[in-house]
This record gives structure tokens, sequence and C-alpha cells, in this order.
């Protein structure tokens, strides 16, 4: 550790546009663990990474031979910064974001447990309204936010007026969707009329009055505007938008489903890990339907039991994704979130797939993939330095970087 | 009116001479007689084995179905028609106290009863206090007084370990500690000699208990009440004591029960699946059987479930993997054996009382039923002439 | 999508563009050009439809076993075959198409799996745990002269009736229930009971462990009706006589076909009882006392309609009349109560031999559980687990064995309407299916298997509930362990006779 810290101080230098990373081991997650890896980084994102790349001259080169490094963690569920005020009802268009004051304090904990991605989620049941992602550091609002909506929150379960509630919301947009088709036809038959007008008129060469007329209507049919409540629906049904399905236990999943009525969307589910949980019955449906499962790293008692499983391990090893939060939004809990998935992994899930869980996972859930939660080209440059194995239990962080830059520990570039 | 009129017909006693599909004896060496032949003088067994001639003064009486001892029931409330009972709860311990001057002989629910085939009672006050008092043995005679039907008076003592005097009791009897100082502290001053009666209403049956001359039955449930009844009536102050209930994870000391010798009467709750948490429907009266516990009898608490389900409580520890003859012993001579009231009831012998019970089949099936009941020889429910009570 | 991106255009963000060109709009105000058309969600979502029709048949053979159709057969050693949920077949030397599921159940016994009436609602929605852990620890409870602890279950069981009005209304047309709940342990209990069809406020609930589909296989079959006070009494002959007028002027008007004359007013008339007396609905009443019965019976004669009455406890005193009307019996077999004081001379209160009686006088019985919640408070054989238990009541009191069957099965089904689908086992109808190491009657028996819709969904060996209990020989087997020493103990204890108690049940 001092000798690291000594190492790291002879580089201390203003931070160039392009720099190279040297370490002893690159936890890539999209492309396995890297030994001796380079990871090239320029304006804050990975140029790119790989085993003992060639490093060209000129190029500052940071080596750092006993670091581990890992993808910046990602809770893509959280409510931090935010109060404990919530509806129970349809307001998708409500943005968790709209409820956040940048301040300070909230995220330094997050961050110094290696958190550089949060999703800030809407307080409530229902379809409470949309999540949105911030960085854990950043200055100002504009600074901290990365995405302003990133998926719908909706709870539905084996409960009839919640529903009902879902069918309601997907009913609007049929609703409306028939208000335009009707707006339409009318539109439509008015340009025929006005058509015919326009060549009776010219047959008769006659006044401007009816001309006028036909003035008015737009060359091409403008659709009406949506209800504000109807508009986050229709991005959900036409994929622009991901839902995260909040269910309880398992019978939930199988009644979310039959509330959708078969329709398509990109969605995952999101279950509290408690006692009695009986997740595993339905881990196989939900691999088949390839949705990933937001939890906490919990071991929980078997219904009506003492016996303890480890559903994320079940869950996993049935080939559906995990994306790992916290339990609890603290700086403790931050802190803990590590120690806790590494209980997981003792336990028999294996590394990979926990890191993934912290990383990739969430990021996806949230549709940043393709911008962070990886060590991969193209990506944000949010990194964890470890001066051992990520989940070992002594293993400490020197430092979190993000997009680039590192924002806490003693690491010095 | 009717009945009234024939259950004083039945209640005249009889000598017998009678022959049964099956004769259960439930005696030492488990002797089945298939048929077998039971004769009744003046209340009492004559002759109990295969079928002989028949004495030439009394008429052979065919039977289809069990011939079986009549069952007992060592924790039961039933002193009168309803839930009433006795129950001070005033003091902690009550020594003195009997329910003698509350039973109601021949009540409905006790004529019911003994149309079910159980035919002695241990009637006892509630578990509201430490020492809530004496109870009563006695015979569920269909017709009958206070005299006739009484088997023993005081028949034993009450004892409620845990539980139940913690939900009245004040200030230090609100703790599993409490209580069993309580208890600790009368136990001392009864044995003592110079007992004070100042502090407790009077200490003779509780005496009686610690000189080995009264039985005594302890109502206590879970692990840690079972293993204090066991502590206290057994290894601090030996007594003729059995554990009764022994619920929820009670079974789950029952290795304790078993190697310091006492007898359970369980019930009436049967099985445990809440507080265990294994997973399974555990078979407490199995947990105690297997254990090896020297004595084991059911009861019903009733009128928590009622007097007259007994055998259902064979039923449902049978069904739920304890072996049905030893259920029936369960009925019969066991709790006879653990109230020390062996040498009169409880199995059919020579010399014993003829309280004898004709099922048409299998006791325990609740498809079967009773066809006859005679307590010391007198018949008390016959179904064919009073039709079926039960 | 960047933070303040989507502040201008009044609330419509530019990632909306691509979404009206799917829908084949044009956006609002202006905001882009026109874009062709591309195909609706709404058009996708009914092609999808179109697709999933091509499904493989699924056969499922249970072969070996003494089958008991509950139609007054045993045909021992017979296939029963299933497909798609339904008996194909039933029989010997069946084919078995060679992507069946085969379950050999040589030595035991097939039932129509049975159904429960008066069932708690937390069989097909509950869960074990509690709603307060600490109750684990504090097992003292504040009423009750002797208890030990406070029933649960049964306090649940109580909330269950209050809410169960309200409850259980199908969804859509696939018959499913919003709150059900397929990884309920209590129906994995309920089944191992040998129960598959619950009735949850009048409707008939399927118990399925795979699916929330096709749960509700019959609804609102039945109207009630009051009939326990005076005035209850007056308005149900009121409500009857009142349809009884108005189906004649229906009728008299349909008869004439006069397009002119005026259709008769519906105002006012009782659409339960105009229900049942078009066939509709079945007239269910609770009464107990015989007064009530032989109001109900000729109430039933009067209007030509065949009652339900649930209680019935002095239904054995007027057992012909209610015989006379075709009454369906609701009945706790054990139920007892005294006679009223009033009835200083008349036969009354309970009676073991009620249903007994009332079948010989003609009346159909259903037997109910005591308790129709499941009891994991510690007393057993007194919860809907023991349904089998109080059926035996019933022939305590000298009802037939196959009509005790027919009491848990087929006479319930017939209750909720659901009969066309379950209650025995015959061809066409819903393979549900229990096998029994046994007499189903007998107190020993278990539910070994259960299959609804010829899937299996219950199997005691692999349930942690009675897995422990009797397991067969070759489970056993497998498990061996320390078993083999405690049966050589019980083996000691055996008295000299042969075969006492247990097993007797299996002849008949």
């Amino acid at each position: 550790m001092m000798l690291l810290s000594l190492a790291l101080g002879t580089l201390a230098a203003p931070a160039p546009d392009l720099v190279a990373l040297r370490v002893g081991r690159a936890e890539t997650v999209s492309q396995g663990a890297i030994p001796h890896a380079v990871i090239l980084i320029e304006d804050g994102k990975i140029v790119t990474v790989g085993q003992d790349l060639p490093i060209e001259r000129g190029i500052p080169v940071i080596d750092l031979p006993n670091v581990v490094v890992t993808p910046g963690f990602v809770n893509c569920r959280s409510r931090m910064g935010l109060d404990s005020r919530a509806g129970n009802g349809l307001t998708p268009q409500i943005m968790a974001l709209d409820e956040f004051v940048p301040s300070a304090g909230p995220f330094a904990g997050a961050l110094e447990a290696g958190v550089t991605t949060i999703g800030l989620y809407p307080a409530g049941g229902g379809i409470p309204g949309q999540a949105g992602a911030l960085r854990t550091s950043g200055s100002g609002l504009e600074g901290l936010v990365l995405d302003e909506s990133v998926y719908l929150a909706m709870y539905v379960g084996a409960d009839k007026s919640q529903k009902k509630q879902v069918r309601d919301a997907f009913e609007s947009v049929d609703k409306y969707m028939e208000k335009v088709e009707k707006e339409r036809e009318k539109y439509e038959e008015a340009k025929e009329k006005a058509k015919k007008k326009k060549k009776k008129d010219d047959d008769d060469d006659e006044e401007d009055d009816d001309k006028k007329k036909e003035d008015e209507l737009p060359d091409e049919f403008i659709a009406p505007l949506p209800d504000p409540d109807v508009l986050p629906i229709i991005e959900l049904l036409n994929g622009d938008l991901r839902a995260l399905v909040g269910i309880g236990k398992a019978a939930d999943f199988l009644h979310a489903l039959d509330a959708f009525e078969g329709r398509e969307f990109a969605f995952d589910l999101q279950i509290d890990m408690r006692n009695e949980l009986d997740l595993y019955r339905i881990a196989d449906q939900i691999a088949e339907h390839d949705l990933r499962v937001v939890t906490d790293p919990v071991i929980t008692l078997h219904p009506g039991t003492r016996r303890e499983r480890n559903l994320p391990a079940e869950l996993a090893a049935a080939g559906c994704k995990l994306a790992f939060v916290p339990r609890s939004d603290s700086s403790a809990g931050h802190e803990r979130w590590r120690r806790e998935v590494a209980g997981l992994i003792r336990y028999g899930l294996p590394m990979e797939t926990a890191l993934r869980a912290m990383t990739h996972e969430p990021a996806a859930v949230m549709g940043l993939e393709d911008e962070l939660g990886s060590i991969a080209e193209g990506l944000y440059a949010n990194l964890i330095f470890f001066d051992g194995e990520p989940f070992a239990e002594t293993t400490q962080i020197l430092g979190v970087m993000l997009e680039g830059e590192i924002v806490s520990g003693d690491l010095r570039l | 009116m009717l009945l009234l009129a024939l259950s004083l017909a039945l209640s005249e006693p009889t000598d017998l001479c009678l022959v049964a599909d099956k004769v259960f004896t439930m005696n030492a060496e488990d002797r089945v007689h298939q048929p077998g032949m039971v004769i009744v003088r003046d209340g009492a067994i004559e002759y109990v084995g295969p079928p002989i001639e028949a004495p030439d003064d009394l008429t052979l009486q065919r039977m289809d179905g069990w011939l079986v001892p009549g069952m007992i029931d060592l924790h039961s409330h039933i002193v009168t028609d309803g839930w009433g009972g006795i129950n001070d709860m005033v003091l902690p311990v009550n020594s003195e106290l009997s329910v003698r001057s509350t039973i109601r002989p021949a009540n409905s629910q006790m004529r019911t009863t003994c149309a079910s085939g159980v035919t002695t009672l241990f009637l006892i006050p509630g578990s509201g206090t430490s020492l809530s008092g004496a109870g009563v043995l006695f015979k569920t005679r269909t017709q009958s007084t206070y005299e006739e039907a009484v088997l023993a008076d005081p028949g034993g003592v009450k004892v409620a370990q845990t539980h139940n005097p913690e939900r009245s009791a004040g200030d230090i009897g609100q703790t599993r500690a409490g209580l069993y100082w309580t208890l600790s502290t009368a136990n001392r001053a009864a044995a003592s000699q110079t007992p004070d009666p100042s502090k407790t209403m009077g200490q003779k049956h509780l005496r009686d208990v610690l000189a080995g001359d009264l039985p005594l039955l302890v109502h206590c449930a879970g692990s840690d009440g079972v293993a204090a009844t066991v502590r206290m009536w057994r290894d601090e102050f030996p007594t003729r004591s059995v554990l009764s209930h022994g619920s929820f994870d009670g079974w789950m000391v029952a290795d304790y029960v078993a190697a310091m010798g006492m007898p359970v009467n369980h019930g009436p709750r049967t099985m445990d699946y809440r507080s265990s948490r294994n997973g399974r429907i555990n078979a407490t009266s199995k947990a105690y059987v297997d254990a090896g516990v020297p004595n084991f009898s059911l009861n019903t608490d009733a009128p928590v479930i009622p007097a007259w389900e007994l055998f259902l409580q064979g039923t449902v520890s049978a069904r739920q993997g304890c072996d049905g003859y030893n259920m029936l012993r369960a009925l019969t001579i066991h709790p006879a054996r653990a109230f020390g009231i062996d040498d009169r009831v409880g199995s059919l012998e020579p010399g014993k009382h003829a309280d004898l019970v004709v099922f048409s089949g299998d006791p325990l099936d609740p498809r079967s039923r009773v066809e006859r009941v005679w307590i010391e020889g007198s018949l008390q429910y016959d179904r064919e002439t009073v039709g079926q009570w039960f | 999508m960047k933070y303040f991106e989507r502040r201008d255009t009044e609330g419509i963000s530019p990632r909306l563009l691509p979404l009206f060109a799917a829908f084949g709009l044009v956006a609002p105000m202006a905001l882009a050009g026109s874009q062709p058309l591309v195909n609706s969600i709404i058009e996708e979502a009914s092609e999808d439809g179109a697709e999933a029709e091509e499904e493989a048949d699924v056969w499922t053979a249970i072969m070996g076993g003494d089958i008991v159709t509950g139609t007054g057969e045993m045909l021992r050693g017979a296939t029963l075959l299933s497909k798609n949920g339904k008996i194909e077949a039933i029989g010997y030397d069946l084919y078995i198409p060679e992507e069946a599921e085969i379950h050999n159940v040589t030595g035991l016994r097939l039932y129509p799996g049975m159904v429960a009436l008066s069932a708690s609602s937390r069989i097909t929605q509950g869960t074990l745990a509690p709603e307060n852990p600490d109750r684990f620890v504090d097992l003292t409870s504040t009423d009750g002269e002797d208890w030990d602890a406070e029933d649960w279950d049964n306090e649940d069981w109580n909330e269950d009736w209050a809410a169960d009005d309200t409850a259980a209304v199908a969804s859509s047309e696939k018959g499913i229930l919003d709150d059900y709940d397929p990884f309920s342990p209590f129906m994995t209990l309920a089944l191992g009971a040998g129960i598959t069809t619950v009735e949850q406020s009048g409707n008939a609930v399927k118990l399925r462990t795979d699916s929330i589909e096709d749960v509700l296989i019959a609804e609102g079959n039945l109207s009630s009706f009051s009939f326990s006070s005076g005035d209850a009494r007056r308005r149900a002959r009121e409500d009857f006589a009142g349809a009884a007028d108005y189906l004649r002027a229906f009728r008299a008007w349909e008869d004439k076909g006069d397009k002119d004359a005026e259709e008769p007013d519906k105002k006012g008339v009782n659409s339960g009882a105009l229900k049942v007396l078009r066939g509709e609905t079945r007239a269910k009443f609770n009464a107990s006392s015989r007064e009530e019965l032989l109001g109900i019976a000729r109430l039933a004669q009067t209007y030509g309609f065949r009652p339900i009455i649930e209680g019935a406890r002095e239904g054995w005193t007027v057992a012909d009349e209610l015989g006379r009307a075709g009454a369906t019996i609701m009945l706790v077999p054990r139920e007892r109560r005294g006679k009223e004081s009033a009835l200083l001379n008349a036969e009354g209160g309970s009676s073991i031999e009620n249903a007994a009686k009332l079948y010989s006088a003609g009346c159909q019985i259903a037997v109910q559980p005591l308790s129709g919640a499941i009891d994991l408070g510690g007393i057993a054989g007194r919860d809907l687990l023991h349904l089998m238990i109080e059926a035996g009541f019933a022939v305590r009191g000298g009802l037939s064995e196959t009509a005790a069957l027919q009491a848990v099965t087929i006479i319930p089904a017939r209750v909720l309407g659901c009969d066309h689908r379950v209650g025995t086992l015959e061809v066409g109808k819903d393979a549900d299916v229990i096998v029994t190491d046994g007499d189903l009657l007998h107190y020993e028996t278990f539910v070994q298997k259960a299959f609804v819709g010829g899937q299996l969904s219950y199997d005691k060996a692999n349930e942690l509930f009675y897995a422990h209990i009797r397991p067969l020989p070759e489970v056993e087997a497998a498990a061996e362990e320390s078993d083999e020493d405690s049966k050589a103990g019980d083996g000691d204890e055996e008295p000299e006779g042969e075969d006492q108690e247990a097993g007797d049940g299996d002849d008949e």
C-alpha cells in the first residue's frame, strides 16, 4: 500500500487527454479477466483494453502492477437523496429526478464503496413514474445527471387492483390509438372532400371562399397529443423505455404476465429478498423470458423452515441474469454491499456472475450497458482500483475513477 | 324424558358373559383374544380369555366387534355442561381448592363422552394459576350421583408450569423464572416442617404430592417449559408427576423427558409445524414415543377438543406415524398406570373394574361406532336401545 | 436523452419522433416531416396471438393402480390415460403414446380428487410466513381457558370469511383469479390431503401448482337466501312468489307472440329467485333448525326447485320432507349440539346419524370439513386437511362408504356446478386424480401423488410436509438410514394377535 502510493506519487502530472493504465488484472466483465491489462483512456472514455498492449511513445503510462480493476459499481435502484413521500397510482409521467436536489452529501459513501452510477427510482406503488440515472460525482444537477429516464417503475402482482391498474395503463394507449385513428379518418375525409370540391371548383372555375377552407387543412395529418400519463406507456410499448416490474412473490410474476396480456416490451423484474420467498418456483420461467432480477444479495430461509437458500445463486444457475442492489441506501449499506455479495459467492454464486450483477447488469436494467458497466472500448472509464481480489475480506478500494477522473480514494494518477 | 327412563334402566349392575370378535386386554402381555370372552361379576372382571363354557347362571352375549377397556382422559375440564371449571385467579398457588364442588355428574358432555368409549376422566381445574388445586378421578356414568361416579377424590393435583399463568399473574408471575420460583417456593414451604398457613392457603394437597401420595398433572408446553417441568418435578422435587401437553417444540427435549423417566400425557396438540421449523408436519406423539418416555398417554384438554374425540387423538397420532396398538395403550392402560389407578382401570384383567366398550371395529377408525359401554358392570350406553349418541 | 433536452417543445421530446413514425403518424407540433408507415403495435399483437396455436399434445399415463372411479366401479391394476389435461381413457391394455409421461403406481389406488366446500381463501392465496415472526417466540395466548396458544389459522379463517364475499372474481375468459397463488404452500398441503378443487366464495377453483390459467372452473352456481328469521322467511317466500308470477306472465306474453303487447315488467323481481326458477342457479340456504328446514322443503316443493342446504343440523328429524324436496345437504357429520329447549318433546339437536338418515331419505349429501382452514397450530384431525376423516364420521353414523366418498367428490362438485369437469374419473373429464396408499377413508392412508389436469402437482416423497411419514417402500429404500432400526423397535411392541386396528380399512 505504502509502496504503491509512492510509486503513484511519481506519476503525478497534469492529466493528459490520453492515458494508459497498466494494471495487475482487469475484470472487464464483458470480456472476462485480462491479466496484465492495459487500459487506454481518453476524454473520460475507454479507448481500448487488452493484455500487455504496446503503448505508443508519449502516452503517459500509469503502472499499477498489484491492482485489480473492475468497472465502477452500478446501483440501479436507490432512493438516496430523495424523501419517502409516495403515491400509489398511475403516474408514469412522474420523473424521480424531479424530486432530486443536488447537494454535496448524498453519494459520498456510495462513491467510496465503488459506486459510480446510481439509478433513482420513483417512490410509490402502481406505476409511480420513471427512474433516472446519476453519476455519483459531478458539479450541480447538470454534472450529475446521466439520463433522466432510464426505466418505468411498475408494481404488479396477485392482486386485483394492481392488475387493473396495469391493464388500465395499457388500455389508455389503445384508447389513444383509437382516437388517433378517428381523427385521421376525419382528416382523410375532409381532405377527400376538399379535393373533390377543388376539382369541382376548378371545373366550375369558382370562387376563393372554398379555397380558403382547404388551406386550413394541413398537408399531412397531425396526430393529437397523448395525455402526459399515456405517453410513457406508448414509449414503453414502442421500445423507447424499459420497465422495472416489482413483484413480491413467485405468483406475482404469472399475474404480471397475465396483466400484460401478451403486449411485448422490455422489462426486468425487481424483488426484495426475504425469508419464505418462493422465487425458485419460477427461476426457469424467468430464465426463459431472459429477464434480469434486480434484488438484494441475501441468503434467505426456505418457506416454513430454517433451511437456508442462496436464491440468487439458484436463479443464476437456472440461467437468470442478476442485478444486485444494496440492502440499504445508507453509506454503511453501500459499504456492506460488496461483503454481502461476497457472502453469496462463498455459498456458491460464481464470482463472475456476482461482479456482473454489480456492474453490467444493473447498467443494462437502465439501458446504459453501452455506456458503462464494463471495461470495454467506447464506454465511460468508470473503474474501481482494488488492492487485491475484489471480493476478498481484507481487500481495500484504493480509488474510484469516474469518467477518467479519480473521484474517491487515496489513489493519485 | 324417554332417554332418562332408558338410562335409569341401563345403569343397574349386572353380571355378564360376553364374547366378542376381538378382545383387547391391554394387559402387560398385550394379549388379544380373537375371539375372546369376558365374564363380569359384581362390577368386576372375573375372567378374560379365549371363549370357555359360559357359567350356568349367565347368558352368553355375542358381540360383533372389538371389546376394549374403557378409555381414560387425564386432562379434562368437562365438570359441567359448558366451559365451567374452577380457577381462582387471585392466588398463584391454590393448593387446597378442589373441582369437587363444581362437578355435575352425568352432564351432557360426560354422557356423550361415555358413548364414545371413555369411562374415566381426571377432572381438573384450569391452568390460569401456577397451582390450581386438586382434581377428581371420575367415571363417565350416564346417570349417577357424585358418590357413585367418583373413583378418587382427590384424584391428583394440577400444576401449570408455564404459559397460561403468565396471562393473569401479576409482577413476578409474568416471567418463566418467576413462575418457577413461585412453585419452587410453595414446594419448599410445603416440604418444610413448619408450614406458614398465612402465606399459602394450606398445603395438604401439595404435601401429599411431595410425599408421593397423590399424582400430579403438570400443564406445560414448549421445550423450555417441558424441561423446567421435568427439572422441578423429577429432579428438584421427585414426585409422581405426569407431564401434560408438552406441545409445540416440547418434543425436542423428549430425550431428556425419557431419561428422567417422566410420563407424558400428550395433547390436545399432536403435531408441530410452526415452532420446529424443519418444514415437516412433526408427529409429536411419535417423537415422545420414539424417545422412549416410560409412559405415553393422550388427552383432549376437553372442551378444547371435545371429550368424546379422545380416540381421535390416537387416530391422528397413528396417522402421523405412531403404531396404532401403542396408541390404544395411550388411551387405556398407560394413563391408568401414570396415575396409579391401573389396579382398577385401564385394562381387562380379573379383579379390575368392568369398564368395557364394544366398538364395531377398530377403535381408532372414525368409521367405527361404539355399540355398548359398561362401567363397573352396569350398562351405561347401548346404541341399539337409546340410539347413536356419537 | 440528456436531462435538459427534455424541456423544449412543450413536453414532447425529440425521442418521440420515431415513436410516432412507428405508429404511422406524423408527430404533433410539426416536430418533423412524415415517415413511411410501419406496422403498428396493435397489429403485431394480433399476429402473435395467431401463432401460439401449434402445441404438442401432452399425455400422462398413470398405470397399474386400482382405480376407484367414483361412479361405483373399481378397476384393479388399470391405467388412466390423460391427454391435454382431460381423461382420454380408463382401462386395460390401452395404447400409450410414446411421448406420454408414465407414472407406475402399482399397488396404489386412484380416486377422483376431492372437492372441498367452504375452504378458506388462504388455500389459493396464502403464504406460510406469519405476519409477525415474533409470534413464534411468544406462544402464549390471551384468552381461552386452557389453551396454550391461539390458533392462528382459525383466526385468519374468520377474516377470510369476512373477506370472502368480495373475493374471487374471474379476471378473464382464461379462468384466472387475480389473487391466485399456484405456489401457496397451503395448496400443496391441500393437495396432500387429496383435495384438487376448492370452493372459494361459491366458485369452484382448481388447485393448480403450475399455472394460474383455467383455475376458475365454475362460477356463481349458487343463489343464496336467508331463512333464519321470520322476516327473512317471509322475504324469501315473497321473492319466489314474485319471480314465479313474473315467469308466468313472461311465458304468456311469449306464447301470445303479440309484438305490440308490452313485455312484463321485471322491476321488483328478485333476480336470485328468478335465476333459480329458470334453472340457471341453485338456491342455497343456511339452516339448521327443523322449522327452517321444513319451511325450505315446502318452499322448494311449491316452486319446484331442489334446494341446497348448508348446516341442516336437525335434518335427520325431517329427513323425509327434505328428501321429497330433492334437497342437497352440506353438513359436518361430527357436529355436536344439543337441541333447543323449545323442542321439549320433539327430537332435535345434532345427530351423528344425520348424513345417513338424510341419504336414506333421498337427499344428496356433501360433507364439509369441521373447519375450512388449514390448521398448522398443532391440533390435528379437525381442519381441511382431514376432510376424509370427516367423511369417516358420516360412515360412523351409518352412511355407506360409497356415499361418503361421493360426499367429498361428485356431490360437492354438483353443488358448485363443476360436476361436468371434476368429481369422478370418467372419460372426457379433467384428469384430477389422487393416488393413495390405501382406502381413502382409512385414517392411515396418505395421498402419495396428486394430478391436476394430468399434471403431477403433488408428490408426497418430494414435499417436506409428509415425506417422513411412512414413505413408500421404494422411497424408503432410497433413503435407507436409521429408519430400519426404529422399525425393528416397533416390532417388539406388536401384540400377539395379528392385524389389529391398522390395515383393516383395506378390505371391502
